[in-house]
């Protein structure tokens, strides 16, 4: 039996045209790296994927038809890890990339799980001990076991591509500012600094790794006093740096940012949301890599309460020099600074590619995702292939 | 007179502690879907993490009313099965207890099963079982215990229909036990972390390659034990219809190919994991039967095989001794004690591997787990007796008939390699050509020189009192003293001996 757990964007063409255009070229330069910083291409080793992948997994095997991400001698994919909401969804991706290491369970809650001090003990503390004074109740175990997952969780990091494919919203009114995601994309990119113990048993750092995050523009609705939170960081940005202002009054008009943020919100969103990851990533001892940059993408999308504008964004990633334990206190990497301002610049500037049916080679994406169904049938011959509409 | 009954809470506990492994708890749901007509049973088992465990079929499904029935009408009750039920294919039913489902609570607490049937309402339901149930049974729990109109009923957990049942396009049942106890998730961990863990590959013909270097499953973890086992104990072909010298199994794999029955845990197809094929020193292959017995005027039928691997351990041990089946689904694993086989066979023993396939009969002498016998009930005694027999009358007579062959092919090869070597370093020690003959019933070593050659004559073999395997060095060494002696001058004969000697004993 196969449950219905595709998704229905499985076939979208737009979403696909994202796929072919920033991930897999992205993924591309982020392997040519990993096998650049090796003499032979025998000691290279595989590129660490995680994803979102959702049932259809049609990302991965993209990437394993182009030979980014590759299975183990035994036929697995097991550098290849995904996070899904629900067992059967997860069992099914299994299905079809075989060997791939699920993760079940809401993603935000499972990286705000306990206090931040105890993922330094993941390597450690053993959450599935028995309790020596607890009774073996549901209750019990269950907390047991998210633990665990949370631990498995932080051991699987680093990766060399983070698809944070969430397609839900980075700010929510009713959060507190900056928010769950923003706080669990903090502890994520803190834990890309975990050391990575490659098949040979040699413990390499990880310098560089390759984000994608896609999100909803909005809410519209967001609260005033969200608002002017997310203003604080950009009106410290200009402040800092007088160029943006010049940029900004290009762009838009105007470089009031308070009537930007009340008159104009979807633009304001669209340079907060990537300017507020650039910033994240920046105090986590990360920067954005400026040649290219934050690559996005947008395209509408129909929904029963209204289209709404989905951004896909890209970026190559790199950690600060000197990194954090190397620096002095107060003391920043002036090469990150750099990069930052060139960064925020850019999407002050805004170089977004607006992505619709008609901008897109609709028979070349139909054709290559037909290669993935077809790799999907390999693995999983029972797999139902969709009709592309 | 008044009747013997068996209280209800004697049956609760079986719904715990029932099986010794998880994978005969495992084995019990895969046996629900060959009997539901399945094609392919999918196990997953969240391989390297271990924190749910899913079994999922293609077969028919059950419907809500079924399902219900099932829950409430008691755990156990044999008599929801037809006693007419036919499956495709000409399978033969196997389910027998119908506990199989909530066996899965020796491994979790709670589990949701969805089922699409192929008539009538599909389902999503959510199974609870009560926690520490042995200690609340043991206290009379009023929330377990209850007195009806019928008797005591026990409780062992609840259920309730989810909303969120979504039909699927094609029949089915899946039970995903997400409750899984950190204890197991722990030890499966533990498992594949260890040191000695080797990945399984995803293609079954390699990973029983892995398997087949190891002495027991026991090096490569738990993980490993759960496949093998499950492979061993399912209803499923053999790798090919050869995996067994003289082909032995051809029909039994033909059999189970014509059934279509395919078990997938975590990405492996799996097949029966013995595969004997290729070894240097040859096999004995006896078939066993086909046999048939009336007892106690219930028949019985089955026949078999025994295959000794010569001069060599099978690995991995665990393939050791003889395993029964019942129809095609093996009842405990291995045993190792060959049936409880009399005569110590030393390594002998761990040569032998056989499969006894019951055709009818003998389920009545099943133990509740089913996964042991009753060893006293008349069925076993038949088929342990006639085993025993095959292994004293034929077996084990032929076993030393070959070990002998092979010990004298090994000694005469030896002898003539040795013969070979004393020729070598006699004719580096003279720098002559030497050639060594034996002549019956000569005591002492000859020795004849001639220009560019030698001739040595050693002592008789039957001429020298020594143990039979010291004959052979005391003919080199009496045919090297006596070379020895050919020597002028005491200070040369001794500097020629022990040169000689000490070439001949460095490769002896």
């Amino acid at each position: 039996m196969v449950t219905d757990g595709t998704f229905s964007y499985e076939t979208c063409l737009l979403k696909h045209h994202v796929r072919t255009t920033i991930w897999l070229p992205f993924a591309r330069e982020r392997l040519a790296t990993i096998r650049s910083a090796t003499r032979r291409a025998t000691e290279s080793r595989r590129l660490r994927y995680f994803t979102f992948c959702a049932v259809g997994a049609i990302d991965v095997l993209m990437l394993d038809i182009a030979q980014v991400v590759r299975r183990s001698n035994n036929g697995r994919f097991d550098t290849v890890y995904f996070f899904d909401r629900s067992e059967e969804y997860a069992l099914e991706t299994q299905r079809r990339i075989p060997g791939a290491v699920g993760f079940v369970g809401d993603f935000v809650s499972t990286v705000l799980l306990g206090d931040p001090e105890e993922d330094f003990l993941a390597d450690t503390a053993t959450p599935l001990s028995a309790p020596m004074l607890q009774p073996d109740e549901h209750a019990v175990r269950d907390a047991q076991r998210r633990r665990e997952n949370k631990r498995n969780f932080v051991q699987s990091f680093p990766f060399d591509v983070l698809n944070l494919d969430l397609e839900e919203l980075l700010f929510k009114d009713h959060d507190e500012y900056p928010g769950r995601l923003l706080n669990a994309l903090r502890r994520v990119f803190r834990w890309q600094q975990r050391p990575l113990r490659v098949a040979t048993g040699r413990i390499e750092t990880l310098e560089e790794f390759t984000l994608f995050f896609t999100t909803q523009v909005g809410p519209l609705n967001l609260s005033d006093e969200y608002r002017e939170k997310l203003e604080g960081p950009l009106r410290a940005n200009m402040s800092r740096d007088n160029a943006l202002r010049d940029i900004l009054v290009e762009r838009a008009g105007s470089d009031d940012l308070e009537a930007l943020r009340r008159e104009c919100l979807e633009l304001f969103f669209r340079i907060a949301l990537p300017k507020v990851l650039a910033a994240t990533l920046l105090e986590n001892d990360w920067y954005v890599v400026p040649d290219p940059g934050v690559v996005i993408y947008e395209f509408e999308r129909d929904s029963t309460s209204g289209p709404y504008t989905m951004l896909h964004l890209g970026m190559h990633i790199r950690r600060k020099v000197p990194p954090a334990d190397r620096r002095g206190p107060g003391e920043d990497s002036p090469i990150a600074i750099d990069a930052y301002t060139q960064v925020v610049r850019q999407i002050f500037r805004g170089n977004a590619e607006h992505v619709t049916l008609e901008t897109i080679d609709t028979e070349r994406l139909k054709a290559d995702l037909q290669t993935v169904f077809a790799r999907r049938r390999k693995y999983f011959p029972d797999d139902e292939t969709p009709e592309i509409p | 007179m008044g009747k013997i009954t068996v209280h209800e809470k004697a049956l609760a506990h079986l719904s715990r502690g029932l099986y010794r492994s998880p994978a005969s708890a495992i084995r019990e749901l895969i046996s629900n879907a060959w009997d539901a007509n399945a094609r392919i049973v999918r196990v997953d088992t969240n391989y390297p993490h271990f924190m749910r465990i899913a079994i999922q079929d293609n077969g028919d499904g059950f419907t809500r009313e079924d399902f219900a029935q099932l829950m409430e009408g008691g755990v156990g009750n044999s008599q929801k099965r037809p006693r007419d039920l036919q499956l495709m294919k000409g399978r033969p039913v196997i389910g027998r207890l119908g506990i199989g489902m909530l066996g899965i609570a020796q491994i979790c607490g709670a589990f949701t099963v969805t089922s699409t049937p192929r008539s009538g309402d599909g389902f999503k339901a959510r199974v609870h079982l009560y926690d520490l149930i042995k200690e609340r049974l043991d206290r009379d729990d009023a929330e377990l215990v209850h007195d009806t109109e019928g008797g005591i009923e026990v409780d062992v957990g609840e259920y309730e229909f989810l909303p969120d049942y979504v039909p699927s396009s094609r029949p089915g049942t899946s039970v995903v036990a997400d409750d899984v106890h950190p204890t197991f998730i722990r030890s499966f961990k533990e498992s594949v972390n260890h040191e000695q863990f080797k990945e399984p590959p995803i293609e079954w013909r390699k990973a029983l390659g892995v398997v087949g270097k190891v002495h027991s499953i026991n090096e490569l973890g738990d993980y490993w034990r759960l496949l093998w086992e499950l492979a061993a104990a399912c209803p499923i072909p053999y790798l090919a219809k050869d995996a067994l010298p003289q082909r032995v199994v051809e029909e039994e794999h033909e059999q189970l190919l014509q059934y279509d029955f395919q078990l997938i845990v975590d990405g492996m197809t799996l097949a029966k994991p013995v595969y004997l094929k290729g070894h240097h020193g040859g096999y004995t292959v006896r078939r066993l039967g086909p046999y048939r017995q009336t007892i106690y005027g219930k028949d019985l039928r089955f026949h078999g095989y025994i295959v000794v691997q010569e001069g060599e351990q099978l690995r991995p041990d665990e393939l050791r001794g003889v395993l029964i089946r019942i129809k095609n689904v093996a009842i405990g694993y291995y045993d190792p004690s060959l049936l409880d086989y009399r005569y110590n066979q030393g390594p002998r023993s761990r040569w032998l591997t056989s499969e006894i396939f019951v055709e009818e009969g003998l389920e009545d002498a099943l133990n509740v787990d089913r996964d042991s016998f009753n060893r006293f009930h008349p069925h076993f005694r038949e088929i342990q007796a006639h085993f025993h027999r095959v292994l004293q009358d034929e077996i084990f007579p032929d076993v030393y008939k070959n070990i002998r062959v092979r010990s004298t092919a090994r000694r005469e090869e030896k002898s003539v390699t040795r013969r070979s070597h004393l020729s070598n370093v006699i004719s580096e020690g003279v720098d002559k050509r030497v050639k060594i003959r034996s002549d019956d019933g000569v005591a002492d070593a000859r020795i004849d020189v001639h220009s560019t050659s030698m001739e040595v004559t050693v002592p008789s073999a039957t001429t020298l009192k020594v143990k039979k395997a010291n004959q052979e060095l005391a003919q080199a060494l009496l045919t090297i003293f006596e070379l020895a002696l050919q020597q002028r001058g005491r200070d040369a004969q001794r500097e020629t001996f022990k040169r000689i000697l000490l070439d001949l004993l460095a490769k002896w």
